[in-house]
């Protein structure tokens, strides 16, 4: 082992010891370039360091190592273990002093895995990482996009949903390294899930944030949540999504045009009417299929179709199933008895169906909302809306007493000194694009 | 999944292969709300954007992200 690298073994072990892990993690920061030039001793570096007691170290040489290996590298396999290893026995003591790093390891860990057509094998591991590397499970890290990113590649979605279930309230500042980039990636990705798994309610708040995030420029990423944003929406509420007040200018100006196609799309999709909409989707066919998007298309269509049955229960009491295939323009009364059973499995109309006559009858919503279920649900939506609540106020008792928030209501006064009391009778509110 | 597969609701359905409409609905049921709610441009970005430096929007960021999984959405495809 080179000398220099030496002296690097010794003194993060020796800093470590004494437990002066900011110590620690200054000086593995200066020794990167130190570790670039030594790559092919790393691995001896590797043996030699005890991941457990000297966590900083290791992950310092592990985040060189892996910036500096393709997939190709014959000690692949052995390099993914190293690193499962570590992020399973490391000291969660020592790594929250330098999430940046993390979150650096896990990036690399990813990109190679997906480059080697293995991603499955790190969702477990990167679930460990979040876990000991966040604040509390309400805290984002850039190592959640990362996941999210495995998850998809492999098809696995489970475990990322374990985490996109719980609502995020705070963002991992990792030493001011957090990029937009990553909060991005994790509600565009999410959305995905969300949408493969048909949780279109989630998916739509998902691409919702992503586009909602403050732009100065037109990122890539928002422009293809866009585009799914309006698709989900279709299938979910029947409309293009409205698009809040919060969000930037950049998505009007500049991210609408972007997405003409999408937006046609749901212009004929408003009309009900569905060979208007056959008609957009063969016309840009192509464009749908560029953007993999055509799936998501289809069952645009679809849903079209299941919105103007739902609309015939407004109206009719019995039709005919040749009637409701008519008049939604389905092909065959056979489809649209699949249509209808789907429907009334989906619990989205109440109706049944005369085999002998081929007669539908659209029934009301049988709920009275007088069962104990409604009662337990009615009570777990109150407590949601209370536990929000309450954190609502945690945020803004946060906000009143910030320095900087402070000076800035005071303006003009700022060198008289804020006081408490002008501070707390601000009246604002918070707008949170979360 | 309960399906009836019997028309007899007493007091709101015949057995006659006829439609039967619901009392005090629109008659003409398909499309008698015209084209959907569309949104408000308007709406979006609000007065405080147009302070906004429109020269920083010329350039496009994140254009690298990996965006390649396949159609995930097609639920024809079950391969």
């Amino acid at each position: 082992m080179a000398s220099a690298l030496e002296h690097f073994v010794n003194n993060v072990t020796s800093l470590s010891s004494q437990g002066n892990y900011g110590e620690v993690v200054k000086y593995v920061s200066k020794s990167t370039e130190v570790l670039a030039k030594n790559v092919a001793h790393l691995d001896t570096v590797l043996a030699t360091l005890e991941p457990q007691a000297v966590s900083l170290g290791v992950m310092a040489v592990l985040c060189v190592r892996l910036q500096n290996t393709t997939h190709t590298d014959a000690n692949i396999d052995t390099l993914h273990a190293t690193v499962a290893e570590f992020i399973n026995v490391c000291s969660e003591e020592q790594i929250k002093y330098a999430p940046d790093m993390m979150a650096d390891l896990c990036g690399s860990y990813a990109d190679l895995l997906v480059a080697g057509n293995c991603a499955m094998r790190g969702i477990e591991v990167l679930s460990t990482a979040i876990r000991k590397t966040q604040e509390s499970p309400l805290h984002l890290t850039s190592i959640h996009a990362h996941l999210v990113h495995l998850c998809l590649v492999s098809k696995c979605f489970k475990p990322a949903l374990k985490f996109m279930d719980v609502d995020i309230m705070d963002i991992s500042k990792e030493r001011g390294s957090y990029d937009v980039k990553h909060f991005l990636l994790y509600y565009y990705y999410g959305g995905m899930i969300y949408t493969a798994v048909k949780n279109y309610d989630r998916a739509q708040y998902f691409f919702r944030v992503c586009i909602t995030t403050p732009a100065l420029a037109v990122s890539h990423i928002m422009l293809e949540a866009f585009k799914k944003y309006i698709l989900v929406s279709l299938i979910l509420e029947g409309r293009i999504g409205r698009i809040p007040k919060y969000a930037s200018l950049v998505v009007t100006r500049f991210i609408k045009p972007l997405s003409q196609v999408y937006w046609d799309l749901g212009v004929a999709f408003c009309t009900n009417c569905p060979d208007k909409v056959c008609s957009v989707i063969s016309k840009n066919q192509e464009t749908f299929t560029r953007d993999q998007n055509m799936g998501l298309v289809k069952q645009c269509l679809s849903a079209l179709y299941k919105k103007n049955i739902q609309r015939l229960t407004r109206t009719f009491l019995t039709l005919s199933l040749a009637d409701v295939a008519n008049r939604v323009q389905l092909t065959s009364p056979q489809e649209a008895q699949k249509y209808i059973l789907n429907m009334i499995d989906e619990g989205e109309i109440h109706a049944s169906i005369n085999q002998r006559d081929g007669m539908v009858v659209f029934l009301d919503n049988p709920e009275k909302y007088n069962s104990p279920t409604m009662m337990a649900h009615l009570d777990k939506e109150m407590q949601l809306c209370m536990e929000v609540e309450r954190r609502l106020q945690a945020m803004e008792e946060e906000i009143v007493v910030n320095p900087q928030y402070v000076q800035k209501v005071l303006g003009p006064q700022e060198d008289e000194g804020p006081t408490p009391s002008s501070a707390q009778s601000t009246s604002f509110s918070i707008v949170s694009s979360m | 999944m309960d399906i009836l597969l019997s028309t007899n609701v007493p007091g709101k359905v015949s057995n006659s292969n006829s439609p039967k409409m619901k009392p005090s609905m629109v008659a003409d049921e398909m499309f008698p709300e015209g084209a959907g709610p569309y949104m408000d441009l308007d709406e979006a970005g609000g007065s405080g954007g147009l302070l906004m430096d429109l020269t920083a929007n010329e350039k496009a960021v994140h254009a690298d992200f990996h965006n390649d999984f396949d159609d995930l959405f097609d639920d024809e495809d079950l391969s």
